[in-house]
């Protein structure tokens, strides 16, 4: 989440907010949704576009995405509620795509390249010119011109420039995509290869026109509480303050009983367990059997390496996710439960659907989505009264949240186990990072390694999902975890109680 | 040397539309004009939103009630204090 980005991120909310409503409220989606679009952009005159009617169009694929309906084509007639009768139900509807470009709220952004700004003086060295390897750089008239076709954007320019007068851009949602799964259409417009998506969310939260939107199980997800379902949530271990400086765990746990759920677990007691299997499985079998292993619980990471280096996928733990884990927990305890992973991560969304998962986790939803249901139900957070609640995981799982927390949990479990044994160990923070790590895996040089990857920079608590900014949430996350009762994962009881 | 005191509602609306962005900012300020005596209170939902839409997020300064208040204006607004 970057709050500086503002007006995108209100609308966003908003949309959770009224798509929570309808649910709540029990208003008809098909005859409501043309109000919800009004409440969101009142008025007649536009805020942030050409027009007040375009504002209106994108939000109204923004429903259509929030209900977990299809995005429409502008080229074809449909109406804006067509489907909807579809996912007007209290179970999980087909997700897949799950993060798109609105393509008429894309403004075709130019794709990477460097440009010479009136900063330039037309000095007489212009080295500029001299260091550029295949001559696209000439003197014009009145400064420095680069010929975009010869160029190969090298940057060497720029950096020689004493006047700071050559500029590189990038699209800044092809700039954070660690996959570079995003490539244009035939009007230029930024486009989704969905076969390379690993849906990390990355660029929905840069992209400055709040272009990009994924879909979301808000409503059915209401719908079943409405219905009656037993839901029990498993919230993710970046939750801490993420509701607001005055909403402690104990309150939090209270308001999401009162949106309707049984009750709440933290997933960072299903880390504990990951934490215990993944050290295990480290010692049973690196470098023996394979010759390193990498964690399981992103799986942004997790998609990626799949997706790009199927030949290493065996690598990667085949432990259960700390989400599998905890969900696995409340079912056995509760066979008649439903469960919804609360967490800041779209990716979460893809492993739910996935065969295996599926049957385990029943909903997903992020920490913006839940807090649109606050919002919708109108529960004042602050004004809850907590109460007391059970430390459920070890500090070490509570920091799985972020960077370098996965690996530190590991690494203390394998040596609980056996102090002789060392682990070497490495975290890639953002997917670009995870994707250079993999490659370097597969050329052999991490062999012996415990090697963590985050999809999100920074960790969980960088995630699309978040409220919080990253510095306050990492100080929260450390503090809840300092609270535990447990120094690590071996020292949980429930955890060890717990098989995958 | 004025007295600056902000109150930042960080009920569930104002949170959702923001709050925690302006206390974030606010608190920078703190941090950069370490002798000037600034208070900053999170408070609890001040029923603003009860009555109207999007009212949120409402920040006050010194008595001064600012609605659909941003960063950038709780700054600006901050630092007209200071520079007094």
């Amino acid at each position: 989440m970057n709050g500086n980005y503002r007006p995108i991120i209100n609308i966003r909310r908003k949309v959770f907010t009224e798509i929570a409503r309808l649910a709540y409220e029990e208003l008809d989606p098909v005859t409501h949704l043309e109000e919800s679009i009004f409440t969101i952009i009142p008025g007649e005159v536009a805020q942030f576009r050409e027009s007040v009617f375009k504002e209106r169009a994108i939000v109204g694929e923004r429903m259509r995405m929030g209900l977990g309906l299809p995005m429409r084509k502008a080229s074809e007639h449909d109406r804006l509620s067509k489907g909807i009768e579809k996912i007007d139900t209290n179970e999980r509807v087909v997700m897949h795509p799950l993060v798109e470009v609105i393509p008429f709220a894309c403004e075709a952004c130019p794709t990477k390249g460097f440009l010479v700004t009136n900063n330039c003086r037309k000095c007489l060295a212009h080295p500029c010119v001299q260091v550029c390897p295949v001559n696209a750089v000439s003197i014009g008239k009145y400064q420095a011109e680069i010929n975009q076709e010869k160029c190969i954007r090298c940057g060497r320019c720029r950096e020689a420039c004493p006047y700071s007068a050559i500029v590189g851009f990038d699209r800044p949602c092809a700039s954070v995509c660690g996959v570079k799964a995003i490539g244009s259409d035939y009007l230029g417009r930024a486009l989704i290869d969905q076969e390379k998506c690993v849906a990390c969310g990355m660029c929905l939260v840069k992209c400055p026109f709040g272009a990009i939107a994924d879909k979301t199980e808000i409503y059915q997800l209401v719908k079943a509480m409405k219905k009656g379902a037993k839901i029990y949530a498993a919230i993710a271990p970046a939750f801490v303050g993420q509701f607001g400086p005055l909403v402690t765990p104990d309150i939090l746990f209270e308001a999401i009983r009162q949106l309707g759920m049984e009750d709440v677990v933290e997933v960072s007691l299903g880390a504990d367990v990951e934490t215990i299997s993944e050290a295990k499985e480290f010692l049973e079998k690196v470098p023996e059997e394979r010759p390193f292993l990498g964690t399981s619980c992103c799986p942004a990471w997790a998609f990626a390496a799949r997706k790009n280096y199927p030949e290493l996928a065996s690598c990667i733990s085949d432990s259960a996710t700390p989400m599998m884990a905890t969900a696995r927990r409340i079912k056995r305890e509760h066979p008649d439960a439903a469960v919804v992973f609360i967490g800041p991560c779209i990716a979460k969304k893809n492993e739910a659907s996935q065969v295996q998962v599926r049957s385990l986790i029943d909903f997903v939803i992020t920490f913006e989505e839940l807090m649109g249901m606050f919002a919708a139900k109108g529960l004042e957070l602050p004004e809850v009264e907590g109460r007391s609640r059970q430390d459920q995981a070890s500090a070490t799982g509570r920091n799985f949240a972020v960077t370098g927390g996965v690996a530190a949990a590991v690494t203390k479990a394998v040596q609980e186990l056996d102090p002789s044994r060392d682990v070497p160990a490495e975290c890639a923070n953002g997917l670009e990072e995870c994707m250079k790590l993999l490659k370097l895996a597969q050329l052999g040089k991490k062999d012996g390694y415990l090697l963590e990857g985050m999809g999100c920079p920074s960790g969980c608590i960088g995630g699309p999902g978040t409220l919080l900014p990253v510095n306050k949430a990492a100080k929260q996350v450390e503090e809840f975890a300092k609270q535990s009762p447990y120094a690590s994962a071996l020292q949980n009881v429930l955890a060890l109680e717990t098989k995958r | 040397m004025q007295k600056l005191h902000v109150q930042i509602c960080v009920g569930t609306h104002c949170t959702m539309m923001g709050a925690m962005d302006i206390l974030d900012k606010a608190e920078e300020l703190v941090h950069a004009f370490p002798e000037q005596p600034i208070e900053i209170e999170m408070v609890k939902c001040l029923q603003d939103c009860k009555n109207e839409k999007n009212t949120a997020p409402v920040v006050i300064i010194n008595q001064h009630k600012y609605r659909r208040a941003t960063a950038q204006q709780v700054m600006e607004k901050m630092m007209e204090v200071i520079q007094l």
